[in-house]
């Protein structure tokens, strides 16, 4: 018998999997490619996001400033092109805007030292409130109709352009990841920061460059969100915030640092996706949606620490009943 | 004197009077007792919340699903006092115990199961939430009866009552973290949890009391929630769990654990109570909240870890001199 490494990307792929044969036997219109396509667009933007997280919980950072990050992003681009006329600079423009919001956090904790859920609680509030303050609160829906081939387009006709642009990215950040020198630090980092310095990673280099990495991301998800849904809204990011969190370690990222994979990464925001969609096709209220989300993470998460519990009650019935 | 000085919370009510001094320079209705005592009576719930949250941030922890479970108790609060034969005492007993149970659950999987709290917190978020509107179908819970409403409003010997209830839960907070030995365990457990453990304290059961703390805490807040709205959604303390910890963070609990004072957190409540107050009494547009907000919580978190450095550097020299001397004393 080949004996199979158990690990926590395997875990997920069969609960992924069994939830795929659930989602398909109970909604008969889940397993067409249509719809399996459709499911792939409505997690690209979580998903470009999760990306960004991920690298920065490998480093046992966390960015609670990404959802504002996207906001404030789409009010940039949305802005510029009101007094540009030109949608390339306005773009580039709020791809810039989240480099600059990346690189603020990078500063408050690279350079300062402030803890990062403590930077980014800060950087949160503090982003909206520039969008805010852009915007007057008010939502921009004046875009050209080349505009929205990002989130609405397809490419060939079948393949949405936002599926594309979240495989490419996905797999840009598994290379750097896992190839390059950038990658390896950013691992060790996370496993061990002294340990990195004393091996000569300039640590505040690495962190400055992953925040920056994180704001990016959120950005281009900004960008793909306004696109979709037309408009620029200050709050258009802040649901995914916690649920970038949440897919990214129920992807078996380890919040604590130092391991954690795209690929899980991916397979966690496929399960929810998954879970919205089907749901969606079998009619169940959204509300539901969002205490299933909340039970696939702790249950996966009590699958992975079984033997901890194992030891546990063992222990405690030693204690109390012998 | 001087220790006193340099101590944090006073660094932090200077802050507090320099920025209540400026806004009442500004418009002459900030200094009013009517409307100092209205910045209290807002901030009763946050500040309940946030004693709860100091004891979470001190054993380095993080709970994110408090304004969910301020919604959920609340929204059972609400059912319970519809119900003809409810009086106030059993209203008091349904929110507390449905906060503490919330509080347990969480516990049970962070203690138990030792999953990350930030992770089991954003996941109970979802849960506790989620089957809250799958519940009550997104409908609000309103008409409730007078008896329990005017709760908020009435006083006793002129206090009224959410300052009582304030005051109660400030009392029981501090003695249990200064002269009880779970509430001491509180500290050393965030201090150094491998320590602690070594010197026999029960790490499971610390973690389980915090967090039942925290959420009974919370229970009682939702009492209060309903009673000063008359009306219950089921969306209530969306996102209300950054307001409370990073009145919390701003009062100088530290987030690497070990250290925070109920004192400090209460500065805290007090700071943004301050400026959200004066900020809407100086006209101040809306959106411009947010950005005084944040900037307050980075100037504040990174003062205090500039300061720490200083310290720390100050520390090493010091015992590096007092080596030298004892050697050539020696």
């Amino acid at each position: 018998m080949i004996k199979v490494k158990r690990s926590h990307e395997l875990i997920l792929l069969i609960f992924f999997l069994a939830l795929m044969t659930i989602m398909s036997i109970l909604a008969p219109s889940f397993l067409t490619v249509n719809n399996l396509l459709s499911v792939t667009q409505q997690m690209s933007e979580l998903g470009i996001l999760a990306l960004g997280v991920t690298v920065i919980i490998i480093t046992s950072g966390i960015d609670l400033s990404v959802g504002s990050i996207a906001g404030l992003t789409t009010i940039v681009i949305a802005t510029m092109y009101g007094m540009t006329h030109n949608l390339a600079v306005a773009v580039i423009a709020g791809l810039v805007a989240g480099i600059l919001c990346g690189a603020f956090n990078g500063v408050l904790i690279a350079k300062i030292g402030v803890p990062p859920i403590l930077a980014t609680l800060g950087t949160m509030t503090f982003f909206r409130g520039i969008a805010l303050v852009i915007s007057k609160g008010n939502a921009i829906s004046d875009f050209p109709e080349s505009y929205y081939f990002i989130g609405q387009g397809y490419i060939f006709d079948t393949l949405p352009v936002q599926t594309v642009i979240f495989v490419i990215l996905a797999l840009i950040t598994a290379f750097l990841l896992s190839k390059t020198p950038w990658g390896r630090r950013v691992y060790s980092v996370g496993n061990n920061p002294v340990a990195a310095v004393f091996s000569g990673v300039k640590l505040d280099k690495v962190l400055l460059y992953v925040y920056i990495f994180g704001g990016l991301m959120a950005a281009i998800s900004g960008w793909i969100i306004s696109s979709r849904v037309s408009t620029a809204r200050a709050d258009l990011g802040a649901v995914y915030l916690m649920q970038s969190i949440a897919a990214t370690v129920l992807g078996g990222t380890n919040i604590a640092g130092g391991s954690g994979t795209i690929i899980g990464t991916v397979i966690g925001v496929s399960v929810f996706a998954v879970l919205g969609n089907g749901l969606n096709l079998m009619g169940v209220s959204p509300f539901a949606q969002n205490l299933l989300m909340g039970v696939a993470l702790i249950l996966v998460l009590l699958i992975n620490n079984m033997s901890i519990i194992k030891n546990k009650i063992v222990l405690f019935i030693k204690l109390n009943f012998k | 004197m001087r220790n006193w000085l340099k101590k944090r919370e006073f660094v932090m009510l200077m802050m507090l009077v320099v920025i209540s001094l400026g806004i009442s320079l500004i418009t002459p209705a900030f200094l009013t007792p009517s409307n100092l005592l209205s910045i209290v009576m807002n901030n009763i719930i946050l500040a309940i919340m946030a004693m709860g949250m100091t004891l979470v941030v001190v054993t380095s922890g993080i709970d994110v699903s408090v304004g969910s479970q301020l919604g959920f108790a609340a929204i059972f609060v609400g059912l319970v006092a519809l119900l003809p034969t409810a009086n106030i005492f059993i209203v008091l007993a349904v929110g507390l115990v449905c906060g503490v149970l919330l509080g347990i659950f969480n516990g049970i999987l962070i203690a138990g199961a030792e999953i990350p709290a930030i992770v089991v917190t954003v996941g109970t978020m979802n849960v506790f939430r989620g089957s809250l509107l799958l519940y009550t179908n997104g409908k609000w819970v309103t008409s409730l009866p007078a008896w329990y409403t005017s709760m908020y409003n009435s006083s006793v010997l002129g206090v009224p009552i959410p300052i009582i209830i304030f005051a109660v839960v400030v009392a029981v907070t501090y003695y249990l973290i200064q002269y009880t030995r779970l509430g001491r365990s509180v500290y050393a457990l965030g201090g150094n949890p491998v320590a602690a453990s070594r010197v026999g304290i029960n790490t499971d059961k610390v973690l389980l009391f915090v967090f039942a703390y925290m959420g009974a805490l919370t229970g009682i807040a939702s009492i209060l929630y309903g009673a000063q709205l008359a009306t219950i959604d089921p969306n209530a303390g969306t996102s209300f769990e950054l307001t409370v910890i990073s009145a919390v963070v701003i009062g100088g609990a530290s987030a690497l654990g070990g250290s925070g004072s109920l004192l400090g957190t209460c500065i805290g409540v007090l700071i943004l109570g301050v400026l959200q107050n004066g900020m809407i009494l100086m006209r101040v547009e809306p959106y411009w909240q947010d950005v005084v907000m944040g900037l307050i919580l980075i100037i504040a978190v990174s003062v205090d870890v500039l300061n720490n450095r200083k310290k720390e550097a100050q520390k090493k020299t010091i015992d590096v001199a007092k080596a030298i001397k004892g050697g050539v004393s020696a």
